[in-house]
C-alpha cells in the first residue's frame, strides 16, 4: 500500500489513492480471517479426579492426557499447573466447588480464555456395580466454552491392570476426543452376532471384511456373546495402509444358562438345559434363602438317616447280646448227667439258632453303622457343597448367568464339552 | 459311595461271629453212627458197657479225656470195630476197679501209669 505522512506523523490519503482503498481493507479482512483460522485453540486441561482410586494413578492419567494433548495440530493445552498459577486457584477444588456445574466450569475456561474444557475422572465402582468387574470407570468431558454446553462426554472401563493400560486408555481416549480417524480396523468375529466392546463401549461393527475408519491407539476390548465364553483382548491400532485385523473365535460356554423369553412354568422339564433356559430361583419362583442363613449340617433327611442308623444299630446289638446269652445258658450246663444234660441234638439246634440271631444282629448293626457314616459323608458333602453359596453371590431374578464353579471344575466341564462335541 | 456299600456288604458278610465254646456237645447224650452228631474231632462213645452190650452214648473230645484237678475224666469205652477212641487216644484195657465186672478197652491218653503192657496179651 502506498502512502504518505503528514508532518506530525498522521497518515494522510493522497487524491487519486483513495479508489484503491477497498480492496486492500478486503485484503486485509481475509488475512485476519486466515490468521483466525490459523489460531490453535486453546484448552484447558482439568486434572483427573480420583475417586476411589490412588491418587498417583490419576497424576499419571493426567500426565498421559497432557502429552497426547500436546501432539494434536491445532490445539494449545493449558495444563493444570498454568491454569493454577493463573487464576491462584487449585483447578481440582474448584471443580468439586463447582459441583461439576457446567456454567461454573465454563467461567474458569473464560477466565484462562479458553475455547474448549477437558475434565475428567477415574473412578473405582463400587462392588454392587453390576459392571465392577469390567475395571475402573474412566470419564472425559469436553465442554465448550463459548456456549456453556458439553460438546463430548467419552465414558470407558479401563482393565485394572497397571497404569501402563490407563496410558493406553488416556492417549486413545485424547485421539478419539480431539484427533481425526487416522488409521482402519477390521473385525471378524464368530458366531457372527458377537459383538466387541472397546473399554466397555460397544462397537458398532460394519460387515464382515469391510474395514472401518478408526483412530490410532492401543485399546483393551472384550468380546462376547449369549452361550460362549468371553475373550479379552488388546488391540493395537497403527497408523497406515493396512488396517488392523482382529479376528476372534469364541468357545462356547458349556455352563451357560440362557435368559428365560416369557413366562416360565417351573420344573415342566426333566432338564432346565432342554427346557426354557431358566432355573425356579432364576424366575423368583422359589424362594433362595439369603446366603448368611444357610449353615452346614442344618439338613434334616441327613440327621433323619443318622437317627434310623443309630436305632438299628442299638436293635443289632440287643440281638447280638440275646443270642449270645442263649448260647451260654446251653453251653455252660452240666454234662455227663443222664437225664439233667440236654442231647446233642437239642444243643445243636439251640446252637443254631443262636448262630442265626446272632449273625442277623451284626447285620443289623453293621448296617446302622453303616447309615451313621452315611449320613455322616452325606452332611460333609452337603456342607461342602454349600459352601460356594454362602461366601458367594445370590444371581438377581431373571438375570442369567454362569454356575459358580472353582476354575478346575470349570476346566473339567470345558473338556468334557469339547470332547462330546 | 459305592466303595462305603462294598466295605459294610464285606464286614456283614465276614460277620461278627458268636463266641463259642469248643466243648460244647462234649458230654451230650449222642446217637452212634449218625453222621455230624458230634462237632468235628468228637466222637460218640458208649459210657456204659454192661453184658447187654454198650450205652449211654455221649460226644467226646480228646481234650475232655484230660484230667482237671485231683478229678478222673469220664471213662469211654472202645473197641477196633465201631468205637474208635478220638484223635491222640488210644484204646486199651482199663485198670482194674472195683465195681468193675469186666475189664472193656476205654480211651487213654497215651503213657498213661495206670496202662497195662501192651505186650501182656488181652486182658479180657
Amino acid at each position: 500500500m502506498v502512502g504518505a505522512r503528514s508532518a506530525n506523523g498522521a497518515r494522510v490519503v493522497l487524491p487519486g489513492q483513495a479508489r484503491h482503498r477497498w480492496p486492500a481493507l478486503l485484503a486485509l479482512a481475509v488475512a485476519w480471517c486466515a490468521a483466525g483460522e490459523a489460531r490453535a485453540a486453546r484448552v484447558v486441561v482439568f486434572p483427573l479426579d480420583a475417586r476411589g482410586v490412588d491418587a498417583s494413578l490419576t497424576q499419571e492419567g493426567t500426565r498421559t492426557v497432557l502429552a497426547r494433548l500436546r501432539r494434536v495440530r491445532g490445539l494449545e493445552v493449558v495444563d493444570p499447573e498454568t491454569g493454577q498459577a493463573e487464576l491462584g486457584v487449585n483447578l481440582t477444588k474448584q471443580a468439586r466447588a463447582c459441583e461439576y456445574d457446567v456454567f461454573c466450569l465454563v467461567e474458569v475456561g473464560e477466565l484462562l480464555q479458553a475455547e474448549q474444557v477437558l475434565i475428567g475422572h477415574l473412578s473405582r465402582p463400587l462392588p454392587t456395580d453390576p459392571k465392577a468387574d469390567e475395571g475402573l470407570e474412566f470419564k472425559l468431558i469436553v465442554l465448550d466454552v463459548a456456549r456453556a454446553a458439553i460438546t463430548e462426554v467419552l465414558l470407558w472401563r479401563v482393565p485394572d491392570l497397571d497404569p501402563s493400560a490407563l496410558q493406553e486408555a488416556a492417549r486413545a481416549a485424547v485421539s478419539r476426543l480431539f484427533a481425526p480417524k487416522d488409521a482402519e480396523l477390521m473385525v471378524e468375529l464368530s458366531p457372527p452376532d458377537a459383538e466387541l466392546r472397546i473399554y466397555g463401549e460397544q462397537v458398532n461393527l460394519p460387515e464382515a471384511g469391510t474395514a472401518m475408519p478408526y483412530w490410532s491407539g492401543v485399546y483393551h476390548a472384550v468380546v462376547s456373546a449369549p452361550g460362549y465364553l468371553s475373550e479379552r483382548l488388546r488391540i493395537p491400532v497403527m497408523r497406515g495402509d493396512e488396517p488392523a485385523r482382529v479376528s476372534v473365535s469364541l468357545e462356547p460356554d458349556p455352563l451357560y444358562v440362557a435368559e428365560a423369553k416369557g413366562p416360565v412354568k417351573v420344573f415342566d422339564k426333566d432338564s432346565r438345559r432342554i427346557g426354557s433356559g431358566a432355573s425356579a430361583g432364576t424366575v423368583g419362583a422359589v424362594e433362595v434363602p439369603p446366603p448368611s442363613q444357610r449353615y452346614a449340617f442344618q439338613s434334616v433327611p441327613p440327621w433323619l438317616v443318622a437317627g434310623a442308623g443309630v436305632g438299628l444299630s442299638a436293635l443289632g446289638a440287643a440281638l447280638m447280646q440275646s443270642a449270645q446269652a442263649s448260647y451260654n445258658t446251653r453251653a455252660e450246663e452240666r454234662r455227663f448227667v443222664a437225664g439233667e444234660t440236654y442231647g446233642a441234638d437239642v444243643a445243636i439246634r439251640v446252637r443254631d439258632d443262636s448262630r442265626l440271631r446272632y449273625r442277623a444282629g451284626s447285620g443289623t448293626l453293621i448296617g446302622g453303622v453303616g447309615l451313621v457314616v452315611g449320613a455322616g459323608l452325606w452332611m460333609v458333602v452337603d456342607a461342602l457343597l454349600t459352601e460356594p453359596a454362602r461366601v458367594g453371590e445370590v444371581r438377581p431374578a431373571g438375570q442369567p448367568g454362569r454356575a459358580a464353579l472353582d476354575p478346575a471344575a470349570l476346566a473339567a466341564a470345558r473338556r468334557m464339552s469339547l470332547e462330546a462335541r | 459311595m459305592r466303595g462305603l456299600v462294598l466295605i459294610l456288604a464285606l464286614l456283614s458278610a465276614a460277620g461278627c461271629g458268636l463266641n463259642e465254646r469248643d466243648d460244647y456237645l462234649v458230654g451230650r447224650p449222642c446217637t452212634p453212627g449218625v453222621a455230624d452228631v458230634c462237632d468235628e474231632g468228637q466222637v460218640c462213645l458208649p459210657h456204659e458197657w454192661s453184658a447187654d452190650g454198650p450205652g449211654a452214648y455221649r460226644c467226646r473230645s480228646a481234650a475232655s479225656f484230660q484230667q482237671v484237678g485231683n478229678e478222673e475224666a469220664p471213662l469211654a469205652y472202645c473197641d477196633d470195630t465201631m468205637f474208635f477212641c478220638p484223635a491222640g487216644l488210644v484204646c486199651n484195657a482199663d485198670r482194674i476197679r472195683e465195681d468193675a465186672g469186666f475189664r472193656q478197652r476205654v480211651c487213654k491218653l497215651p503213657g498213661d501209669p495206670f496202662a497195662p503192657p501192651l505186650d501182656a496179651g488181652p486182658s479180657w
